[in-house]
């Protein structure tokens, strides 16, 4: 369920082991700083829940608190039922993947993956065929015996992999998993992560500033800003229902437009949108806690256009009209930028289904924009 | 052979001919003047002792009746096996040696420990503090230790003060004096190589050891240290190989029974004029000074073979 | 992204003990340098006369001129053959003999000084048997054997500087139409600068403190002031020795702060070092 709030306070349940990750009211600070404020979250057994924001937003501390590198300033940590907030990072059941790997260079690939087992005190035997196991499953077989530097960067990034999951953790974090790939490798990477986690049962916890990426792997996404967390929900919610202004506009394309003179009426909201100069019509789903939007946000793949010509055309209720200022044919769709009448730019996107479509538009056409009701996000905030 | 303008241009910077004009001048100067001294000391540790000057005689000698004659003899070489004096004098040499490489590496890696982790604002003057004194004068710093350490001194002088001695201690002219002197004059040689391998190490792989359970100590000792190595091995190579010859800090700070192959080679030379002698000790010394390069170079031979790859990958860290 | 090694209270106690002990002798001989006592162990007040001495003293001045004419010869020398060799080292990573290039570079940095200097001196005599020259010792063969000794030590600072040098620099600044010679005038030589500053004043130095091999490859009538430092030393302690002492101890700060301004600047030179 996405909250506005984005605090979920954990359950007693959650605490009690339900739940592979319970925060409860958490912070961070560094002098006056509040890296990470009062964050509440519970992560179920077997989820991939990813930590969405950009760089200083305290995703990083945040993991670092879970790891062990961190401690808490307030607040308490519940990995699997125990309490971890005094427990050193060699203790816990928790095990991550760092954003640059962090491979020892000095050991070989099976030295790398062995290196936690041996920690644990493990028989060599029992090492030697965990080893093997999960150095098969990421696909290394064959490599145990290369240096780290000598693999290409997706089989670091496995052996990285590989080296945490072979403890068998109760949660595995990871530090932008796919930070360091190239756009092909990432996508077939996010697979293969997705597969594993299925596979091997074990909850996940991402981190990272790349919504694309937090959308394919999350079952569900925390966003964080400013040391909180802002809203958290499925990637479906996330992005159809942003909580916030802020949430918006940091996933994904959008439109956001300020609304004046808010009338409830029987269909749901009625406003106006000054700065396009048009009327709007808001959707019946009223803003919880019955406020009324300040704003509502427009996902530009919601915006039809179509071509005026010489007709007389004006803005109407859910319209506007415009000339297209630049055109951006990216293959699957075309982002166009249209300045309405009022001067202030809509973004809109066209999917390209035909062969043709784009033909259509031109730099310079007057086209009319106008959406469905259903297509307005109000925004409280 | 026809060559690209491109080629050309860059020719005289990258082509053989551009490195034989480079090197040309200096590699002649190594020759003569490094190389070629070398093997005169072999040659001259073979001949005969004789009373001129230079007080050795010729190894290749013409003879009207046998025409050339090669005029060697393996006598310096037998003494310094017959006699123990030169046998305590490499003992004592490498003992130094070892003693003042340990010490300093003890006291060298909390040091650079302090200046790898050290705020950057601070890091300049931590490394002058280190690097200023190893600039000062070598001479001059031995010798302000002849006055600490003298019988009215101002150590002696403190104890005296606090009571915890009665009367001076007998702290110069002694072992003791030499290893204080040794450590303090090798001590930046230790630390600044120890401070780049730190410098250069990942910090994030002792987090990565932690959290795959390493304690502390174990992460020290599985992690740091291997990746540390290369500068341990570096700093204890250059405190090590040069005291083993150190000249003069046995002689100012040492007393008779202070025995190193430095000063037994100096008072052959000037103090006995026993140069084909002196030249023995001297490639006696030269052969120290290799081995511990050759055992090495063995060793990551041996590595290199057992991990099927070449040995410098293992080196390279991030 | 490289994280930090953890910081430590007791590494910090460990440095702060360890410059203390690199310092207190040097801090005792400037002090007692101003003390009216002959007696250096004991103080009987602030004076200069150690100083005024040390103007009265002509060996140790012609000892200190010499010195200086060696220091700065040598180190000219071998400022220029060490970049050379150094260049000729970074520029071709692969020839026959580069080991053995290697190899001579670095043994002087690990060879005891008193071989080097037995080994040239009796390179000096040899050759002065067999063709006559160099004709006695002194000044030119102080020269040289400083030379062969901080050779190596500017091939080393430069060489490491090199390696750090961005190569696409000096394509880029061919790409712009500099000529080869253009582009390394323009482009190499001004980054590599600092670092050839500061191998001439590690030259420099070396040459100035040098006692063992100066004491092997000098000859009558040449001495180097370590070498009367060291025959004043031999004889006890000197109270004008502690006044030449802080006298050098200040030169060398002065020095070294400008080496440190030059190594700082090569460090943080834009090249993404």
């Amino acid at each position: 369920m996405s909250t506005a709030g984005g605090q979920v306070m954990p359950t007693g349940a959650d605490v009690a082991g339900g739940a592979a990750l319970a925060l409860r009211s958490v912070s961070r600070r560094y002098g006056e700083v509040r890296a990470v404020d009062d964050v509440s979250l519970a992560v179920g057994a077997g989820e991939i829940f990813c930590l969405l924001g950009a760089s200083g937003s305290g995703k990083t501390t945040l993991l670092r608190l879970l790891a062990g590198f961190e401690v808490p300033s307030a607040g308490d940590i519940f990995i699997a039922g125990r309490r971890m907030n005094d427990v050193p990072p060699y203790r816990r059941p928790v095990n991550l993947m760092f954003q640059q790997y962090a491979l020892f260079p000095h050991l070989t690939v099976a030295e790398n993956v062995a290196y936690g087992l041996q920690r644990e005190g493990l028989p060599r035997a029992e090492i030697r065929t965990r080893v093997g196991e999960m150095l098969a499953r990421v696909a290394l077989g064959g490599l145990e015996r290369r240096l780290p530097q000598q693999l290409s960067g997706g089989q670091q990034q496995r052996v990285a992999l590989a080296r945490a999951l072979v403890k068998r953790p109760r949660l595995l974090l990871l530090d932008e998993p796919l930070g360091a790939l190239d756009r092909r490798l990432r996508e077939q990477t996010q697979f293969e992560l997705v597969n594993l986690q299925e596979s091997l049962g074990v909850t996940f916890l991402v981190v990272t500033h790349d919504q694309d990426e937090a959308m394919r792997l999350g079952s569900r996404i925390g966003v964080m800003d400013r040391g909180r967390i802002v809203q958290v929900g499925t990637p479906r919610e996330v992005y159809e229902f942003p909580a916030s202004r802020f949430v918006a506009d940091f996933v994904g394309s959008v439109n956001l437009i300020e609304v004046a003179n808010l009338v409830a009426g029987p269909e749901g909201w009625r406003a106006e949108a000054p700065a396009l100069g048009c009327r709007l019509r808001l959707p019946a789903a009223p803003l919880p806690g019955g406020r009324p939007p300040v704003a509502v946000a427009l996902r530009p793949e919601k915006v039809r256009l179509s071509v005026i010509g010489d007709r007389e055309a004006t803005a109407g209720e859910n319209a506007v009209v415009g000339t297209i200022e630049e055109i951006a044919y990216l293959g699957d769709a075309t982002n166009y930028l249209i300045r309405t009448t009022t001067g202030v730019p809509l973004r809109a996107t066209c999917l390209n289904t035909a062969h043709v479509a784009a033909e259509g538009l031109r730099w310079g056409d007057a086209v009319g924009c106008d959406w469905p009701a259903e297509a307005l996000v109000p925004l409280a905030e | 052979m026809a060559t690209s303008p491109a080629e050309r241009t860059l020719r005289p910077l990258r082509s053989r001919r551009g490195l034989a004009w480079l090197l040309a001048a200096p590699l002649a100067w190594l020759v003569v003047f490094l190389a070629l001294p070398v093997a005169i000391v072999f040659s001259i540790s073979l001949a005969q002792q004789t009373l001129a000057m230079p007080p050795y005689t010729p190894i290749l000698v013409w003879d009207a009746v046998e025409g050339l004659r090669v005029d060697v003899t393996l006598e310096h070489y037998a003494f310094l096996i017959e006699d123990p004096f030169y046998l305590e004098a490499l003992l004592g040499s490498l003992g130094m040696a070892a003693s003042t490489t340990l010490i300093c590496l003890l006291i060298a890696f909390p040091m650079a420990h302090a200046m790898a982790t050290a705020p950057a604002r601070w890091r300049a003057a931590m490394l002058l503090a280190v690097i200023l004194p190893f600039w000062t004068s070598f001479l001059l710093r031995v010798y302000a230790w002849t006055g600490l350490l003298a019988g009215r001194g101002p150590i002696n002088q403190m104890l005296l003060a606090l009571g915890l001695i009665d009367s001076p201690l007998p702290l110069m002219n002694s072992n003791l004096a030499v290893q204080i002197g040794l450590v303090y004059a090798y001590l930046p040689f230790m630390v600044l190589p120890l401070y780049a391998a730190l410098d250069r190490f990942d910090g994030s792989l002792l987090e990565a050891a932690a959290d795959l359970g390493a304690t502390p100590w174990t992460a020290f000792r599985t992690v740091t240290l291997p990746l540390v190595w290369p500068g341990v091995l570096a700093g204890s190579a250059l405190v090590f190989i040069p005291v083993t010859g150190e000249f003069v800090i046995p002689d100012l700070l040492g007393g008779a029974d202070t025995l190193m192959l430095g000063k037994v080679l100096w008072e052959e030379f000037f103090a006995n004029r026993a140069w084909p002698q002196a030249a023995a000790v001297a490639v006696c010394m030269l052969l120290l000074v290799a081995l511990p390069g050759l055992l090495r170079a063995a060793w990551e031979f041996v590595r290199g073979q057992r991990q099927g790859v070449p040995a410098v990958a293992a080196r390279g860290g991030h | 992204m490289r994280g930090a090694l953890p910081r430590s209270r007791a590494a910090l106690v460990g440095f702060l003990l360890g410059a203390l002990f690199l310092w207190l002798p040097i801090v005792s001989l400037v002090v007692y340098s101003f003390n009216a006592s002959k007696l250096v162990t004991v103080w009987a007040g602030f004076s200069l006369r150690w100083y005024a001495a040390l103007w009265q003293e002509r060996a140790l001045l012609e000892a200190a001129w010499l010195s200086l004419c060696v220091a700065l010869m040598s180190a000219l020398l071998a400022t220029v053959l060490g970049t050379l060799l150094a260049l000729a080292l970074a520029r071709h990573r692969r020839f026959r003999g580069r080991f053995l290039v290697g190899w001579l570079v670095g043994a002087p940095l690990v060879m005891p000084e008193v071989l080097l200097g037995l080994s040239l001196l009796l390179l000096f005599v040899s050759l002065e048997q067999l063709i006559g020259w160099p004709a006695g010792r002194g000044l030119v063969t102080l020269v040289i054997a400083h030379a062969t000794v901080a050779l190596a030590y500017v091939t080393v600072v430069v060489s490491s500087r090199l390696e750090r040098l961005d190569p696409r620099l000096e394509e880029a600044a061919l790409d712009l139409g500099a000529g080869p010679l253009a582009a390394f005038f323009t482009v190499t030589l001004p980054l590599l600068a600092p670092a050839v500053m500061a191998g001439a004043l590690l030259a420099f130095t070396l040459s100035l403190d040098d006692l063992v091999i100066a004491s092997f490859v000098s000859g009558p009538g040449a001495n180097t002031l370590p070498m009367v430092v060291y025959s004043k030393v031999r004889l006890g302690l000197s109270p004008v020795v502690n006044a030449l002492a802080t006298l050098w101890l200040a030169g060398v700060l002065i020095l070294a702060l400008i080496a440190f301004r030059l190594w700082r600047a090569a460090r943080t030179s834009p090249d993404g070092v």
